[in-house]
């Protein structure tokens, strides 16, 4: 078993009285598409917002291809290749597609012989195509406004903004909540468009048939605490759902 | 120009629809049918170079406060007191003037080494009078820019139209206390010229020639400037995209909070441009200027010019459109003898639609 690309061990974060995570861990193969699901509150966001720096645990370790590592911010994860692909806080609206996929990362060229740099908006435009093209992201120009695609659209322009500047790890919270059916599937090729590209996704949702069709593996938090850690062929629905709400077990139906 | 750059708003298969058309050209046409239309009303008078180059004049310093409203504006936010900063600018300037000149002269006159030094009068010690004045009129508009820009991302108050409403006050009083409520008159010809200088084109011994007024050729090439900073460089972007979505423009890594004090300080310190050009054109530092309230035809013109007051949205070219059909309805109602008062009410009439074209393209993009 080669050493993984994120390893999270033994985690744990109080905030005041409150145990939102306890002795979490978490393991992320290369080009894995992991579900991370648990009802509100069961520990998710806090330990996403550990892995990208937003937090800092108060206990554990996390190791990024096996080298122990420690975010202090989000900086410092990006620095690394993780990325996290926020819902409806990703994209401003009123700029075209490239502007969106390179902001605050432009791209210049020095003009008036070195005096001034300016943006290379050709550049911009040709990156911003060839990386929609890469990822297979149906979009008919790089210089459309982002505020007048389709939601799937822009959560794939959104996941193109993180993928494109060689992100190792995708992390998604919720990527297709606020989307209509025929865009969700988009979506979900997208995700497992991005095996392809050797880049590994952590999937948050609540929709469990999104999970079941693209994660490889599922895991389940419940009160801060791992409660399963599943292959999605070892597993079906109603044992995920038994194990987020606590219920007794339920056996799986092996169905041809 | 910017089009080729910020690319077409819809897909082209669709072509290009009316709300499109009138997004991009909206502005310019109105500006033309209206020229058209003075033309008509006004043949013998309105397109006559002396007075298209009157109307440059009279518009060239509210350009200028109405491009740092545009900045502003630009970012969802508001600069009230870019009329009021004019006004203090102004004054510094006339006053540092006097101060400076008055201070040399007394010290000319008692110096012994006096006779190796250039007089008070000269062309050099005016010169390097006027420079300093310049420079602290300037850093008067960067002082009031940077106090707006702190009010609202060091205090946190609530929005920008309170710390700059505070601004416009604190500017007026300030205006008037310096200058004792009342005009400082006669300033140095390098500071004039900026105001009231032309350059005179194609004067022949029978023609008088086509006059352009040098603050008008200021305003160009601040226009200029600012079109180039906003579309082809990366703060200029930044700008534009703190204006569509702050919170998007701050987890890409851009720090927000230093361009929304870009802003104000620009703000300011084209206000402080614009006083240099209301100094020259009436040769003194009136009190008056601050309290005109001309924040609210730069407001006015920014949003005539397409602008939208939730940010993000507008463009250099169409602020300067805003600035001359405002600057061509006066010159226009002036021309036909209309009054004053009928003046305000068309060109509230005209804000009022502006702002409501906004609106209508906002519904019709979303039901795209």
């Amino acid at each position: 078993m080669p050493e993984p690309l994120v390893r999270m061990e033994k985690i744990s974060k109080s905030f005041g009285p409150v145990r939102a995570l306890q002795n979490v861990d978490l393991i992320l193969h290369h080009s894995e598409v992991l579900g991370l699901v648990g009802d509100n509150g069961a520990g998710k966001s806090t330990l996403m917002k550990i892995l990208t720096g937003v937090h800092q645990p108060d206990s554990g370790q996390i190791y990024f291809q096996g080298q122990p590592v420690r975010f202090n911010s989000p900086h410092d994860s990006r620095a690394v290749g993780i990325e996290m692909v926020y819902q409806d806080l990703a994209l401003a609206g009123n700029l075209n597609v490239a502007d969106n996929i390179y902001l605050g990362r432009e791209l210049t060229r020095k003009r008036l012989g070195g005096l001034v740099r300016l943006l290379d908006h050709k550049a911009m435009a040709e990156g911003a195509a060839r990386l929609l093209e890469r990822l297979k992201i149906e979009i008919h120009s790089p210089t459309l406004r982002v505020e007048t695609l389709s939601g799937g659209q822009r959560q794939a322009v959104a996941v193109a903004r993180s993928v494109g500047f060689e992100a190792k790890v995708v992390i998604m919270d919720e990527p297709t909540a606020a989307l209509a059916v025929k865009e969700v599937a988009k979506v979900l090729d997208l995700i497992r468009g991005l095996k392809e590209h050797d880049v590994a996704v952590i999937l948050i949702s609540h929709r469990m048939p999104d999970i079941f069709e693209v994660c490889d593996r599922i895991m389940v938090l419940r009160q801060g605490v791992k409660v399963g850690d599943v292959p999605r062929e070892q597993t079906c629905m109603d044992e995920i759902v038994a194990l987020i709400t606590g219920a007794q077990q339920e056996v799986c139906m092996e169905v041809a | 120009m910017s089009e080729s750059t910020t690319a077409p708003a819809y897909t082209p298969a669709r072509g290009l629809s009316v709300v499109g058309i009138l997004e991009r050209f909206g502005v310019a046409l109105a500006l033309v049918v209206l020229m058209l239309v003075l033309t008509i009303l006004s043949p013998e008078y309105f397109l006559t170079p002396d007075n298209l180059t009157n109307v440059a004049n009279r518009i060239a310093f509210v350009a200028l406060i109405s491009l740092g409203e545009f900045l502003v504006i630009l970012t969802a936010g508001i600069d009230l007191s870019v009329g009021s900063v004019m006004g203090l600018s102004l004054i510094m300037l006339a006053k540092s003037c006097h101060f400076l000149y008055e201070w040399y002269a007394g010290w000319y006159a008692t110096a012994s080494m006096a006779a190796s030094l250039p007089e008070p009068a000269s062309p050099l010690a005016l010169g390097i009078i006027s420079l300093l004045s310049i420079l602290i009129a300037l850093g008067t508009g960067y002082l009031c820019g940077l106090l707006n820009g702190w009010g609202f991302t060091k205090l946190g108050l609530p929005h920008p139209f309170i710390m700059t409403l505070g601004m416009l006050n604190i500017a007026r009083g300030a205006a008037n206390l310096i200058s004792r409520g009342s005009p400082i008159t006669g300033l140095p010809r390098a500071i004039r010229v900026f105001g009231a200088g032309n350059i005179i084109l194609g004067r022949t011994s029978t023609t008088a020639g086509l006059r352009i007024p040098i603050a008008f050729i200021v305003v160009l090439a601040l226009y200029f400037l600012f079109w180039v900073f906003l579309t082809h460089t990366k703060t200029g972007r930044h700008i534009y995209a703190v204006g569509g979505n702050p919170q998007a423009t701050l987890y890409a890594g851009v720090n927000v909070k230093r361009i929304l004090n870009l802003v104000y300080i620009l703000s300011g310190m084209l206000a402080a441009v614009a006083g240099l050009l209301y100094a020259g054109r009436i040769n003194s530092g009136t009190p008056k200027a601050a309290m005109a309230g001309y924040e609210l035809d730069a407001i006015a013109s920014v949003i005539i010019g397409g602008a939208s007051f939730f940010g993000g949205r507008g463009t250099v070219v169409g602020t300067l459109i805003g600035v001359l059909i405002m600057g061509f309805i006066r010159n226009g109602l002036n021309l036909l003898n209309v009054s004053v008062f009928w003046q305000e009410v068309a060109i509230g009439v005209i804000i009022i639609s502006a702002a409501f074209i906004d609106v209508l393209r906002r519904r019709a993009a979303r039901q795209e």
